[in-house]
């Protein structure tokens, strides 16, 4: 018996194991989870069971042998060409003859007693990914093949908290209301009915231990393809910046080339990202006059490691006189200290490097 | 190396030192000289940042007054009476009109994220205060035409008024 996450909201980055888990919050935030009461090896016939009827055999281990099933009782099966609740025929320990026509062989798959658990309800629950307190939590219930589809947006739009410091004078803030992070934890109570007993059930929780970020964001239908199906819902993923020499994440901005009016406040957004724990962000900067020659020397300056997690809103320096044009762009920096450590010496704010 | 001499080493930034650029490199216009009567928005865009224009030109201002509640008093001598309506309070919003000629494309695109936007402050002097971009059909930019205006409404916040 087992009732798992069987695609989250992430994408993986090429040649990497690395994902990106930050959604568009405008969008659903969706995680799907199947019920799966057994796995199934194959579907076939096998003459020892039935000459004619199709037998599937479940992959019960010893503790579960025999199953809990009868004849009678009516399962779902996904087993290759079985897809579809069926009437049981026969049950012999992990074996179980359907009644129903032989149609071809079936591969590997599951199995749900549709009658002897009942009322299956799944139960999600949310946590904030920082403080770790419980938000809220949803109670659905999978549909007849077992699979659910949950929609979490509803319970982190609560979060969300609209504003912004125009007046931002460090070189990097987390704007917080518009960008979050949480944990997912769920499980799933239901009725077991036997013979002889109607039991509730209410299987252990199981918390996910990646953390997922949200963003007030919005995504549109583009039909872009190539940017993979992998995962589910609405990912940002061409926006989420990697410590990765193919990293190229973009700006959060809708300009191809935004405007910054001399003495006006002006931002770079991007996202804070948790690939970064650990490393520093640099800031880069060059500015350069009509023609696109460079005017003074490229300048780096080191982000504020505290505001990640976040999206950030980034100032940028005081261009050189002259200029017309600004180049700019984050690169990864040294490791994240606060000092250098002699040796036999003890490290600044440094304490979690000897763990 | 010892534990301890392997977190200086690390900490000197020995491990980073081909150093990645792991964003875009953005290209950013800038202009040194001062639009005249300016009025900045900042706005959240759809992707989740903010974007930032600073209009010049076409600000209109115009107040729009409306009666908030009114009453008729009891008139009991019509001979000494001078009015039989009273308004109990009157709302004031002020709505500015701004526009911008001469946008490339691009830069139309980005400015047009502010009529959907759900945050947008404008800078008044010193500081910003939040304001709504008025309800209305606004045409954005036509393929024909290299270069575009846009113009469209933005309301401040309401003032408050004297009541009776």
């Amino acid at each position: 018996m087992s009732f798992l996450i069987t695609r989250k909201p992430e994408k993986l980055f090429a040649s990497s194991v690395k994902f990106s888990r930050w959604t568009a919050l405008a969008n659903p935030y969706l995680f799907e989870l199947t019920r799966t009461d057994y796995g199934v090896n194959s579907t076939g016939i096998r003459p020892a069971y039935h000459p004619t009827k199709p037998t599937v055999r479940t992959t019960g281990d010893p503790v579960t042998v025999p199953i809990f099933v009868l004849a009678g009782d009516r399962i779902y099966v996904n087993s290759g060409v079985y897809q579809g609740i069926y009437t049981v025929f026969s049950v012999t320990n992990e074996y179980i003859v359907l009644d129903t026509p032989y149609i071809g062989v079936g591969g590997t798959g599951w199995v749900n007693l549709v009658d002897r658990l009942q009322n299956f309800k799944a139960y999600i629950k949310i946590y904030d990914g920082v403080t770790n307190v419980l938000i809220d939590e949803l109670r659905l219930s999978p549909d007849s093949t077992g699979l659910l589809i949950a929609d979490v947006s509803g319970i982190l739009r609560k979060q969300l908290n609209t504003t912004a410091d125009p007046t931002q004078s460090t070189i990097n803030k987390a704007n917080k209301g518009i960008s979050g992070s949480f944990r997912i934890g769920y499980g799933a109570t239901w009725l077991y009915v036997s013979e002889e007993i109607t039991t509730d059930v209410t299987s252990p929780e199981v918390i996910v231990k990646e953390k997922y970020y949200w963003l007030s964001a919005a995504k549109q239908i583009d039909g872009d393809i190539a940017s993979g199906m992998s995962g589910i819902g609405q990912n940002l993923k061409e926006f989420v910046p990697k410590n990765l020499a193919s990293s190229e994440a973009k700006f959060l901005t809708m300009f191809e080339k935004p405007t910054y009016f001399d003495g006006f406040p002006f931002f770079l957004s991007f996202i804070y990202d948790e690939d970064f724990d650990g490393i520093t962000l640099e800031r880069h900067q060059q500015d350069a006059d009509i023609n696109g020659v460079d005017v003074g020397a490229e300048t780096s300056t080191t982000l504020i490691v505290s505001q990640k997690h976040y999206v950030n809103n980034m100032i940028l320096r005081a261009p050189n006189a002259g200029t017309k044009i600004i180049k700019a762009w984050l690169e990864d920096g040294p490791a994240e200290t606060d000092g250098y450590i002699g040796v036999g010496g003890i490290p600044i704010g440094g304490a979690s490097k000897y763990n | 190396m010892a534990t301890l001499e392997w977190v200086a080493y690390q900490s000197e930034g020995h491990l980073n030192t081909i150093k990645m650029i792991v964003t875009e490199i953005k290209e950013i216009d800038y202009l040194d000289c001062i639009p005249q009567n300016p009025l900045q928005l900042m706005w959240l865009n759809s992707l989740g940042g903010m974007d930032t224009w600073v209009f010049s030109r076409h600000q209109e201002f115009s107040a729009s007054v409306s009666d908030v509640d009114q009453f008729e008093p009891v008139v009991n001598y019509l001979q000494i009476a001078n009015s039989n309506q009273k308004v109990l309070n009157k709302e004031l919003l002020v709505v500015v009109n701004l526009g911008y000629e001469q946008l490339n494309t691009q830069q139309v695109i980005g400015i047009s994220g502010v009529l959907s936007s759900a945050l947008v402050y404008a800078g008044v002097g010193n500081y910003f205060v939040q304001v709504i971009v008025k309800d209305g059909s606004y045409k954005i930019f036509d393929t024909g035409e290299s270069k575009h205006k846009l113009e469209f409404d933005i309301i401040l916040p309401k003032q408050y008024t004297s009541s009776l």
